[in-house]
């Protein structure tokens, strides 16, 4: 009942009596402590007032803009327009609002709304400015060598941000509301004539189809619009670095802002940019491929490292080399369990303390790690419930799977290692290639935004290999990929790549 | 009719697809029972064998020609009408509903001797179909991405094999070349012969090929780089195991379990067959997938999806029907087999080809 009748209050506009406005602004904030109605007098006569949410608009400012000189002006004729105010206000944007709900909505944005007696609709006031954390240094995807700074939680910083990267006003950046209470602001951003207009409208739809209550992160967001939403794998790319955005948004990307969280959205996005870090691209190719490969190398560890060795251990002893399988059978010797039930309980036993470790508070956190390593490493072995061979891989598969660079990514390829493991450890290498072929099947069958999510492995782009088996040098990736920038093909003058590596450096 | 199949594939997609349709088992068995035949020649035999291979990418090539982006069901009623062309493409269904079942039996027998002993067979089987329904499934799209990235593997797997071995390998086993004259050596081709014709199955991927043009190519070249395969398998058995490679079950793989380098390297017998599997994972998917989309063409269906699991039940059964034992099966290949094959994937494409050029030269062909 209440809420139809604000509603209605809120669809009507504005009068002109102060009074009126006042109450049915009152109405509809109707026990919200926080927002402050404020009366004044323009000059001596002309009684107005100020509606703002404390902490969100700027209370200095409006001390010394608004009301401190109120007294002093003298108020344009009654009846002139709300308009005429504005000379009046010295701040640098104003501009009128008509309706409650106008009002409603640039008060929650922290833009304190003017209104005066007499005049129709009021002045919304851009004053807005709340506590926000400064920008730092992403801790989730640190580099040694590349920009320091991170996105943070105020989205007009994160675009001030994307825009000094791309100083150009093909950057675009659309914008749009989701969610009923959350009023939550999202950026589309997108470099014009290099990304697919198609992709774009695309997003748009998917965006326009979230019916929600609230955004709170752009994981919400995520996962209302990815092409499969029943997939384990991440089918849209989060970053808080803005060099990162910026790139992709030069191979023809789009990237998603959202208010409230410094994580943005690119779409779409390949399995192999999870496995990519920016820094491959600031460091010498050399140096970019040879870690790309270790990368690689310990992502497929992290998925059946444990896995091939349970499958070793229980079925095809014969590969392990004379000397160590005597020595690996000798700690084996006393252990109670099956290979798969010790792997199993490590691995559990692994994730346990690493959950625990990112959840608890700094100071308690190390003394998880010291009881891990103590506990799992040192008495576990000589209690005898696991050997010290299962030890070392659920160590080294550990490390390996920190070395995913992008979290999402790296918590797929963790969960996935469960099922991998009884596979292997019923049916031995058969059963790794069983879950494997399924895991394949499904990789290859998946599509971020239309875009194979595979691509370019055994597609038929085969540029773009150049990115993904080794990391060519700069000058030598003179088109941008296939899928995604295909529209704006060339992002090199063509010709240039050949002179650099003649002359080092276009004339 | 529109197609069933939406997905389209490139021609390098469509010649690695068909290399490992056919290549999987015919390096797993083949060398073995040409061996019985052929004795040294046996590494002549293959060359046979690629040149029915040929005349069958022809024959599937110019049908598709003549019934552009259609399959072998849907061309085979229009050729000889409603109710001939459908008794043709059942039987032409049911007999690829018995090669799928051999070569299942083929990698289940291979599987339990590599890999797991004492594993019942249905688990094994139903297995490896469960993958590849989930495959077939997900459209012929994502079979030949599969293709494209175990092909070049599996090539890699037996040309190592064979540089492996190379100081085991003795030279003189070849000699005397065609000693005994042309003959042992052809009626050894009757294995390779048997496997090469299988390249009509190229009927059902040319009508999704992107550029039709280049199908062609892609078949023959896929029948040369079998070629060269095959005879590279077919040598490395002769050269280390002389006549003995007719008394071995799986003669390559067994000569990989003698690879052995610094006392290091050696016991790769379980990775050997690890890349065996994928490639013949893309080869049971591919012939799966054959099946499945014949039979829905058959029934005119609009969508081949709800009858992949269906056939994949079919098909485990059909695995432990196609013989009681694996002698039998290795029996089947050498007397009944090849017959049925004949006629299915040369006389009656052949029959239907020249019945279509006798049509469309006297205007009454649609």
């Amino acid at each position: 009942m209440r809420r139809s009748e604000n509603n209605d209050q809120a669809a009507s506009k504005l009068g002109s009596r102060l009074d009126d406005n006042l109450t049915q602004l009152r109405s509809l904030y109707q026990d919200c402590f926080d927002v402050v109605f404020h009366e004044f007098r323009y000059g001596k006569s002309v009684r107005a007032a100020l509606v703002y949410i404390a902490g969100l608009s700027n209370i200095d400012e409006i001390n010394r803009m608004i009301l401190q000189s109120a007294g002093k002006t003298e108020p344009p004729e009654k009846g002139s327009g709300i308009d005429a105010y504005r000379p009046i206000v010295p701040v640098s944007s104003t501009h009128p609002v008509s309706t409650p709900n106008d009002v409603v909505k640039e008060v929650s944005d922290g833009n304190p709304v003017l209104l005066v007696d007499g005049e129709t609709g009021g002045l919304a006031v851009a004053l807005a400015s709340w506590d926000q954390r400064s920008v730092q240094e992403p801790e989730a995807e640190a580099v040694v060598r590349g920009p320091r700074e991170g996105f943070i939680e105020t989205l007009q910083v994160n675009t001030a941000m994307l825009r000094r990267k791309l100083k150009t006003p093909s950057l675009k950046m659309r914008t749009m509301t989701i969610g009923k209470f959350s009023q939550t602001q999202v950026v589309i951003a997108y470099l014009d004539g290099v990304a697919d207009p198609g992709l774009l409208s695309e997003m748009e739809q998917r965006l326009k189809r979230i019916q929600i209550d609230g955004i709170l992160e752009t994981g919400y967001i995520q996962e209302m619009i990815e092409d499969n939403p029943m997939s384990p794998f991440p089918l849209l790319q989060t970053t808080e670095r803005p060099d990162i955005a910026a790139a992709h948004l030069l191979e023809g990307r789009i990237v998603l802002l959202v208010e409230g969280t410094p994580l943005t959205l690119i779409a779409p996005v390949s399995f192999f940019s999870f496995l990519q870090s920016a820094e491959d691209y600031y460091q010498s190719f050399y140096f970019g491929t040879a870690i790309r490969w270790l990368r690689y190398l310990f992502t497929l560890i992290a998925l059946i490292g444990p896995s091939l060795y349970v499958a070793i251990i229980t079925f095809h002893q014969e590969m392990i080399p004379t000397t160590l399988l005597l020595s690996m059978a000798k700690s084996r010797e006393l252990i109670p369990f099956p290979a798969l039930v010790e792997a199993l309980l490590m691995e559990v036993t692994f994730e346990a303390l690493r959950e625990a470790g990112v959840r608890l508070p700094k100071q308690v956190g190390a003394a998880v790690s010291i009881v891990g390593a103590l506990v799992i490493g040192q008495a576990a072995i000589s209690a005898g419930l696991v050997s010290s061979p299962m030890v070392m891989v659920v160590a080294v598969t550990g490390i390996a799977s920190f070395m995913i660079p992008h979290y999402t990514m790296g918590i797929a390829i963790r969960i996935i290692r469960f099922p991998m493991m009884l596979l292997a450890g019923f049916l031995g290498f058969y059963g790794l290639i069983l879950g494997t072929l399924f895991l394949l099947t499904h990789l290859f069958s998946l599509r971020s935004f239309g875009v194979p999510y595979m691509a370019p492995v055994a597609t038929t782009e085969k540029t773009g290999l150049k990115d993904v088996l080794v990391r060519a040098p700069l000058w030598n990736m003179r088109i941008r990929p296939h899928f995604t920038g295909r529209w704006n093909k060339y992002r090199q003058q063509p010709g240039s790549s050949y002179q650099v590596r003649r002359r080092g450096g276009p004339k | 009719m529109p197609m069933i199949e939406k997905g389209k594939i490139s021609s390098l997609q469509l010649g690695l697809a068909m290399y490992l349709m056919i290549g999987a088992t015919s390096t797993l068995i083949v060398p073995a029972i040409s061996a019985k035949q052929a004795k040294q020649d046996m590494w002549i035999s293959p060359i046979w064998g690629a040149l029915w291979g040929i005349l069958c990418i022809f024959l599937a090539w110019k049908l598709e020609r003549l019934y552009p982006r259609s399959t072998f069901v849907e061309y085979s009623e229009r050729i000889v009408g409603k109710v001939a062309g459908k008794a043709i493409s059942f039987v032409f269904l049911f007999f690829l509903l018995l090669v799928i079942g051999s070569i299942i039996r083929e990698y289940e027998e291979f599987i339990i001797l590599a890999f797991l002993p004492n594993t019942p067979m249905a688990v094994v089987v139903a297995g490896i179909v469960m993958a590849s329904s989930f495959a077939v499934r997900s459209g012929l799209e994502v079979l030949v991405r599969f293709a494209v990235l175990f092909a070049p593997l599996f090539g890699l797997l037996l040309a190592f094999i064979f540089l492996f071995l190379l100081p085991d390998l003795d030279w003189q086993n070849v000699r005397p070349v065609l000693g005994y004259g042309v003959m042992p050596s052809i009626k050894g081709a009757i294995e390779p012969i048997a496997w090469f014709i299988e390249f009509f199955a190229i009927a059902f991927l040319l009508p999704c090929l992107r550029n039709r043009k280049s199908g062609l190519r892609a078949g023959l070249g896929a029948v040369l780089a079998m070629l060269a395969t095959m005879v590279l398998a077919h040598l490395t058995c002769l050269l280390l195991f002389g006549d003995l490679t007719a008394d071995l079950m799986f003669p390559v793989f067994s000569a990989s379990r003698f690879i052995s380098i610094a006392d290091f390297f050696s016991h790769v017998e379980s990775i050997v067959a690890t890349l065996w599997l994928l490639g013949g994972f893309v080869q049971i998917s591919m012939w799966q997938y054959a099946l499945t989309i014949g039979t829905a063409q058959w029934l005119k269906l609009t969508d081949y999806r709800p009858i992949v699991f269906p056939l994949g039940f079919l098909v485990i059964a059909f695995a432990k029907w196609v013989a009681p034992n694996f002698q039998d099966m290795l029996a089947f290949f050498l007397t009944t087999g090849p017959v049925f094959s004949l006629l299915c994937l040369v006389l009656i494409p052949a029959a239907l080809l020249f019945i279509a050029l006798i049509r469309k030269s006297f205007g009454s062909g649609n």
